[in-house]
Formats: structure tokens, C-alpha cells, sequence
């Protein structure tokens, strides 16, 4: 136990309130289906470059990663390489097309879109058991790591804490929906990056700088500061150098936690925005993390558990309140990426199985009454099992990052860039990746191979949705017509493009609603909007 | 609400925008707004007050914002289909309104009182646009949405 003073109970009370009192406000602002799943399209470009990222990062930026760095030296920094230019990838890449085409297939979630796109009676139901296994791995793992980072540093028993932790997701989830997620997750994201900002600017000091960090670390061990590892461990080994930054540089494409970000976007054009918020956020937030693993290796060489370097040492850098205040950090970055999953377990079972299978005529009232009961009870059940705490769940999540990557990566791409991508490419690469995944990972073969889980599942996974597209039935003509208009080729005259008035933003959503769902533009012979 | 902007009007706003396009069709669709009146009456550090504010609440997705004046209106026989059907109960949104007076006032005046927010009276209105098809120098089309009384626009696919 680290903490548990009275200060920092109070900090976690504090805090804790604050995200309950954010899920009250927005519960009553949710009035339609699409505001509760979706925020209603409306979210601006920092609150989504905020959730986007604070859902990509989980407790493992304060935990893993630097503890990956105390043990490996410098290597480890491969990973902070490819995430801090993942945004770049994953926004400019995805953002803008996988709006507009999200909303002009009427997509609610990651896995309606992948079956709209590629229609066919197996997409969803083998896109929605992967993302629901997999998500849901993740969701009881999030929850396990809640309870037990307050277990272990207030000291609270860990039934208690697993309660109180994960309850506070599962209260303001389902209460306020996405709209609450993305605002927890903005709030989070700022004490996340502030609190490690404060330790690094004094861990830093004390190591005398990066001149001082790099020669104490040689003079402990030259190969510390090497690119293959400590002790050359991965010398030659570029498949896994490979793997360790396109994990994090492309795998969050793949991630329908992540990707529905996208989708809620206010319009496409703030992707732009979006990609630059996100992208300075994670050049402040991804690499210290990292980088204060090597400092714990000079400042704290004999730490029984090098997980616990950030919060070492800020207890050893920082008066009490503000120590409390990383405490919470590390929370709100675990509660940043439970929440968003909860969220599309609530999305998915509602849209994808209870609107698909079980009611078709559903109205937009039961669809979102039945989505915040399916986050209450999925909710509700990963805290009685994760206060069973079941062997393997750990063993399960270990490969839930690669297999849902490599699962729907090729797919969510596929379906904006290349307009010949199909349903045989798409269910080709969801079963090629998850199987390739689990067996590599399971197997244990990235270690004799030299390749990592990922980058063996990511090329297996394209492979298969590169040649399932040109074996099978291309798209119908429609389908490709709107892949061409989410790529929006249409060049628009400068002067019209410039003078967008923003005043009329929330009628011109309105009214692309309104057009979509009428037959307005047929009847008087326009072309679809 | 009463058009500033006719047909032809937009054709000239937009053109003098740019000339590398053509507008190829234009037509009307009128957008739901329901305008409610209210009374406040609350407590400054030193005064009373009274006035009458109103709020319009978009029919369509049931979003709410203050509105500066009542505007213009005129009464016009429409075609049914370019209307953009209410959504919203009229009476639910007349009972979630004051939440938008609240924020409003609080934001403005900084009051330490909670108003009185009396409801006054409602009124229907539809206010008008102009969907217009236009092709650039490619021969490809694209969307614009006009604002008839204001002569704002935007693109509505981009």
C-alpha cells in the first residue's frame, strides 16, 4: 500500500463524485437513440480527439508500459514511437471517410457499419462474436484493474474496491450514455496528462536531464540504452521491432471502441482539428510514461514491483494533494477505456442483437431503454465475476488489443479506401485475423519466431481481405457510389467552401436527417444527398 | 417565418460567391421551430425584474436555443411534403425550455435567486430553406443548404 491517507480518500472521493454527477446532468440530456449511443453526432473536435485517445490508453500507460521500460531499457520505446503517431494514423486515416459513411449507411455502431458495408447474413454475426468476446474480456479486465490499483494503493479490501470502482463506471455509463463517457473522458484525459507532466518535470531534475538519464543508464548498462533491449534481447529481431510500433501506430483502427469515436464526430471536417488536438496530447502524454520507467531505474533501483514506479515516485516527488491527484490519474485512465467499452457492450447488444435478432420494429425509445439496460446488467455482471476473479481472464485480454486489431482493422480501412473491398474480404479477414491471433498468442510463438502477435495477424488479415475481394461479388453500384462520396472527391469552389456558415450547422444536420430518411430529393428529381 | 431571400436572390448570393459552378435545381423545404414565450421574474442584488424572453425549440431534434426577436411571418399555403414533420411533443418541449432560460439567464446576469419562469404562449412556426443542386467545373454535384431568412449557407455533403 502507497497511499491511503486521509487526503487521498478525499481526492478519490472528490473525484469519483465528479463522475457521477457528470453521468446525472447528461442522463437528462439523452433523448433519442443517437444521442445516447452516439452523443447524437454532435461531439466537437477536442472533446472527441480527448476520448479517443484517453479510450486508447488505459492503465497501462501508468503501470505496463513504464514497468515494460524499468525491466527492458530503452526498447520499450518502440511502442511510444508508433502511439505517439497513432492518432495521425487512426483519425487521418479513418476519421473524415468513416463518418460520412457511417452516416449515410445510418449506423449506431462499429459492427452495424462493418455489416451495412458488407452485407451478407455472417458479417454480423461473426463481427459481433468476435467484438463481443473480445470487448467484453476487456470491459472485466478494466474492472479487475479498477479494483485492484485502489486495493493496492489505499489499502481498501479488493471486493470493496472492485464495487466502488467499477460501480462508478457502470453508474455513469448508463446513466448519461456516450454523451457522459466523452466528458468523463475529457476530464480524465486532463488529469492524466497533467499529473504526469508534474513527476516527469521533477524526475527529470533529479536525473540531471537526458544527458544525465543516457550516461548513468550506460554506465549501468550499455545495452539499457540499445534499440534491441537489455541484454540485446531482441538483437536482429525486426519482425518484433516491426510489431512493437505498428501495434500502436495502426491497431487502434482496429478497435470498435475506438473507431465509434469517429462516428460521433460533429461533421468530417473536424477531423483535421481532431488529428492535431490528439496528436499534442499524445506527444505530451505517451513518451513520459516510458521515459520515467528508465528514470525509476537510477531513482529507484531495489522497487519490488516496478508497476509501481509512477506512483513511487510520486509519492517521493510531490507533496501529498498532488500525489493524491495521480492516484486519480491512474483511475481515470483505467475508467477512460472501461467506460467506452461498457458503452459498446450497450451498443452492440442493444443495435446489433436486440434491434437485429430479437425485435426488428423496436422503436428509438425501447432501443435506447434496452442499451442502458444491457450496460446496467453487463455492467452489473462483470463485477460479480470479476469479485470471483476467474484464472485466465488476465490470459485472455493479453491478446484481445491483437486480435480485435487484426480482426477488423483490414475491414473498417477497407471500407472507405477501397471501394472493391467486399463481404467475401471482409469475413475472410475477421476469421484469418482472430484465428491467427489466438493461435499465435496462445502458442506462444512470437518469441521463437521473432514476430509479433500482431504483426503476424495484421499481414495474414490483409492478405485474406485483399484476395477474398477479388474472388468475390464486388459491391453493388451503390455501395461503391458511396464510398466514393464519404472519400468526397467532389471538388468544392473556394468561395463556397470558405463561406460555411457555422450558425447553421445544427439545421444543415437537420436537414441531411430529414433528406436521408424522405424521399424529398427523389420526388423532385435531385440527386441523393 | 418570412423568406428575406427569394429564388432569386440566393442564385445571386451564391453565384457572387463563385462562378466555377452551376446551380442545376432549387427548391423550398421549411424547417420546424416551435417559439415559446415565457415570463421571468427574478431578483437582482438591488431590483425586481420582470421581462419576457422567448425560446425557440427545433422540432425536428429537439434542441433549444434563446431567440433575440420574434421575427417576421406570414401565413402561405405549402406542399405537405416540404415540410419536415414535428418530432418533438409540443408539450414536453414546453416543459424542458426554461432548463435553456436558467442556463441563459445564470450565464448572463448571474443572479443569485432562482427565476420564476412563467410560460406565456407557443407559437408553430416553419422556417424556410432553399436545397440547391449544384455542379462544379467536373460535371460533379454537390449540395448546398440556404437559409432563406438569413442568407446563410452550407454545404451538405462535405
Amino acid at each position: 500500500m502507497i497511499g491511503g491517507g486521509v487526503t487521498e480518500y478525499v481526492v478519490l472521493l472528490i473525484y469519483l463524485c465528479g463522475m457521477i454527477g457528470i453521468g446525472v446532468y447528461w442522463a437528462k440530456h439523452s433523448k433519442t437513440s443517437e444521442d445516447y449511443l452516439l452523443g447524437g453526432r454532435k461531439i466537437g473536435s477536442v472533446l472527441t480527439a480527448l476520448t479517443l485517445q484517453t479510450t486508447s490508453m488505459s492503465g497501462y500507460m501508468f503501470m505496463g508500459g513504464p514497468a515494460q521500460t524499468y525491466k527492458e531499457g530503452y526498447f520499450t520505446l518502440w511502442y511510444a514511437v508508433g502511439d505517439g503517431g497513432g492518432a495521425i494514423f487512426n483519425v487521418g486515416i479513418l476519421g473524415k471517410r468513416m463518418r460520412r459513411l457511417s452516416y449515410y449507411l445510418g449506423c449506431l455502431s462499429p459492427i452495424e457499419y462493418i455489416e451495412k458495408r458488407y452485407p451478407g447474413p455472417a458479417t454480423r454475426a461473426i463481427a459481433a462474436a468476435i467484438a463481443i468476446c473480445f470487448v467484453y474480456g476487456y470491459v472485466l479486465a478494466q474492472f479487475l484493474s479498477a479494483g485492484k490499483t485502489m486495493c493496492a494503493l489505499l489499502g481498501v479490501p479488493l471486493p470493496v474496491a472492485i464495487i466502488i470502482g467499477a460501480g462508478v463506471i457502470v453508474f455513469y455509463t448508463f446513466a448519461g450514455g456516450y454523451l457522459a463517457v466523452a466528458w468523463t473522458d475529457f476530464i480524465q484525459g486532463i488529469v492524466m496528462v497533467c499529473s504526469m507532466i508534474m513527476i516527469f518535470v521533477l524526475a527529470w531534475h533529479q536525473v540531471g536531464g537526458l544527458t544525465g538519464l543516457n550516461e548513468q543508464l550506460t554506465a549501468l548498462d550499455p545495452t539499457l540504452t540499445g534499440m534491441w533491449g537489455k541484454g540485446n534481447m531482441y538483437l536482429g529481431q525486426w519482425g518484433v521491432v516491426a510489431g512493437a510500433v505498428g501495434v500502436y501506430l495502426i491497431g487502434y483502427m482496429g478497435l470498435p471502441h475506438v473507431v465509434i469515436r469517429h462516428m460521433a464526430m460533429e461533421s468530417p471536417k473536424l477531423a483535421k482539428q481532431t488529428v492535431v488536438i490528439a496528436t499534442v496530447w499524445n506527444q505530451l502524454f505517451i513518451f513520459v510514461p516510458y521515459i520515467m520507467g528508465l528514470m525509476g531505474i537510477l531513482l529507484l533501483p531495489n522497487i519490488e514491483d516496478p508497476e509501481m514506479v509512477v506512483l513511487t515516485l510520486a509519492y517521493t516527488l510531490l507533496p501529498g494533494v498532488l500525489a493524491a491527484i495521480v492516484l486519480v490519474a491512474i483511475m481515470s485512465a483505467i475508467m477512460s477505456t472501461a467506460d467506452a467499452q461498457l458503452m459498446l457492450m450497450g451498443t452492440m447488444l442493444g443495435r446489433d442483437i436486440y434491434q437485429r435478432y430479437i425485435n426488428k420494429n423496436a422503436t428509438d425509445k425501447q432501443l435506447m431503454s434496452v442499451s442502458r439496460i444491457c450496460i446496467l446488467v453487463v455492467g452489473v455482471v462483470s463485477i460479480i465475476i470479476a469479485l470471483l476473479r476467474p484464472p485466465g481472464v488476465f490470459s485472455l485480454v493479453v491478446f484481445s488489443f491483437s486480435t480485435l486489431g487484426s480482426s477488423f482493422l483490414p475491414s473498417y480501412v477497407g471500407a472507405v479506401w477501397w471501394k472493391r473491398g467486399n463481404t467475401t474480404g471482409c469475413v475472410a479477414s475477421m476469421i484469418c485475423g482472430c484465428i491467427i491471433s489466438i493461435i499465435w498468442e496462445a502458442a506462444g510463438l512470437a518469441g521463437p519466431t521473432g514476430m509479433h502477435t500482431f504483426f503476424i495477424g495484421i499481414i495474414v488479415s490483409i492478405a485474406a481481405y485483399i484476395i477474398g475481394s477479388l474472388i468475390g461479388k464486388p459491391p453493388t453500384k451503390e455501395m461503391q457510389d458511396l464510398v466514393e462520396r464519404a472519400a468526397c472527391k467532389t471538388k468544392i469552389p473556394a468561395g463556397l467552401a470558405t463561406a460555411n456558415y457555422k450558425d447553421i450547422a445544427p439545421e444543415t444536420n437537420g436537414v441531411l436527417t430529414f433528406l436521408k430518411d424522405s424521399s424529398y430529393m427523389e420526388e423532385r428529381g435531385f440527386q441523393p444527398v | 417565418m418570412k423568406n428575406g431571400y427569394k429564388m432569386q436572390d440566393a442564385f445571386e448570393r451564391l453565384y457572387k460567391r463563385s462562378t466555377h459552378f452551376t446551380i442545376e435545381k432549387m427548391d423550398l423545404l421549411f424547417y420546424p421551430y416551435l417559439l415559446i414565450e415565457f415570463e421571468v421574474k427574478y431578483r437582482g442584488k438591488l431590483e425586481r425584474l420582470s421581462e419576457n424572453v422567448l425560446v425557440m425549440c427545433d422540432m425536428w431534434r429537439g434542441q433549444y436555443s434563446m431567440a433575440r426577436s420574434r421575427g417576421e411571418f406570414v401565413m402561405t399555403d405549402v406542399e405537405e411534403s416540404t415540410l419536415i414533420p414535428v418530432k418533438i411533443d409540443k408539450m414536453q418541449a414546453i416543459k424542458d425550455a426554461p432548463r435553456t432560460v436558467y442556463g441563459e439567464i445564470q450565464k448572463a446576469k448571474r443572479v443569485l435567486n432562482i427565476p420564476d419562469i412563467e410560460y406565456e404562449n407557443d407559437e408553430l412556426v416553419y422556417k424556410p430553406f432553399f436545397i440547391v443542386e449544384c455542379l462544379n467545373d467536373d460535371k460533379e454535384t454537390f449540395h448546398i443548404l440556404f437559409d432563406a431568412v438569413t442568407g446563410d449557407f452550407s454545404l451538405l455533403n462535405a
